[in-house]
């Protein structure tokens, strides 16, 4: 009897043509997306330009600290929106080249947006791009973009526990940044549990306080952007 | 009205939340019909296995609706979906099953 049908016929083969055939991949999914990210970390390299990622939900300030930031520093800036020239609008009115990627129903920025937006962008060598990523909490932590170093701003105009609910993002930041610190007084935010927070899903992150509208803490953010230039760009 | 948001929710007018995850998912399931086209690009592709750790940042259910989606009119449709959701980071493209030629 074959003992693999069960048939009275003797042992005879099974070639099962019908059945399919497996494949191992193997591939990590974002593989591609980091494989463009390296070419940007290269390309960066290769001109000693620092580049820093900026991420926030819509609303902490991002765009107000980049436009404080281009008055004190001779900057490059990615402003990336799903819609509008807005906020690139806002930073070239400083006097500072800005580049805009528009992402459509894009939640976040990718390798492939920010290689074509440094080409545009063209910074010189030495020179410092900041690339503010599409407001947003979750989507854009994936996502390398070749940058040098991240950070994340949160303003007190949100909940204390917002990296608790959004792990992700505050896992991969290098610096948080507390922004509307000038709106303390007003509104129900406890900067010791928010510092608790951020350290239980990110022991090594940095911490700074900020207004962007009215000026604290804007030295310290400077000095942080300054220390991770010479990093990036020793002989500039 | 209640308003918790309703997990897996996929009809109707997405809410805030749930359009941010939709399209963020979007993309990377995306990558992920993009990779197999390209290794596997003229044969009938039955199945994928994906593996999504719990912690990689992205949901697999909306991974599902999003990969059906996707795959119309690709050498994938109507392809079966399998996600392994282990501890971790992990988010990879395990095998895919193709039909012999």
């Amino acid at each position: 009897m074959c003992a693999t049908c069960g048939c009275g016929e003797p042992e005879h083969s099974h070639a099962h043509s019908h059945e399919p055939e497996t494949i191992d991949l193997e591939q990590r999914v974002l593989a591609k997306n980091d494989h463009l990210a390296g070419h940007n970390r290269q390309w960066l390299a290769d001109r000693s330009v620092l580049a820093i990622n900026l991420m926030s939900s819509p609303g902490s300030g991002k765009t107000t600290l980049l436009e404080r930031t281009a008055r004190a520093l001779p900057v490059h800036v990615i402003e990336g929106d799903q819609e509008t020239l807005f906020d690139a609008e806002r930073i070239q009115a400083t006097g500072r080249p800005a580049v805009q990627i528009n992402t459509g129903a894009g939640c976040h920025l990718d390798a492939s947006m920010v290689a074509d937006a440094l080409r545009r962008l063209d910074p010189p060598a030495g020179g410092v791009v900041l690339i503010e990523n599409v407001g947003n909490l979750v989507c854009p932590a994936l996502f390398d973009l070749g940058e040098h170093a991240r950070v994340v701003i949160t303003s007190v105009t949100e909940g204390a526990d917002k990296p608790l609910k959004y792990p992700h993002m505050f896992r991969t930041a290098d610096l948080v940044l507390l922004n509307k610190i000038d709106l303390l007084p007003y509104v129900d935010f406890d900067t010791h549990r928010f510092t608790d927070a951020v350290h239980t899903v990110n022991p090594a992150a940095s911490i700074h306080q900020t207004s962007a509208t009215r000026g604290d803490g804007i030295d310290g953010w400077l000095d942080w952007l300054h220390a991770q230039h010479e990093v990036a760009s020793p002989v500039h | 009205m209640d308003p918790r948001p309703e997990p897996g929710r996929r009809t109707g007018a997405p809410g805030p939340r749930q359009e941010l995850i939709a399209v963020h998912e979007m993309a990377i399931t995306q990558s992920i019909v993009e990779a197999v086209i390209e290794k596997i690009p003229d044969r009938k592709v039955v199945g994928v296995r994906l593996v999504i750790g719990a912690d990689a940042g992205v949901v697999a259910d909306s991974v599902r609706f999003c990969f059906e989606l996707i795959t119309e009119d690709t050498n994938l449709a109507g392809a079966e979906l399998v996600i392994d959701e282990p501890p971790g980071h992990d988010l990879r493209i395990k095998s895919v099953s193709v039909e012999r030629s």
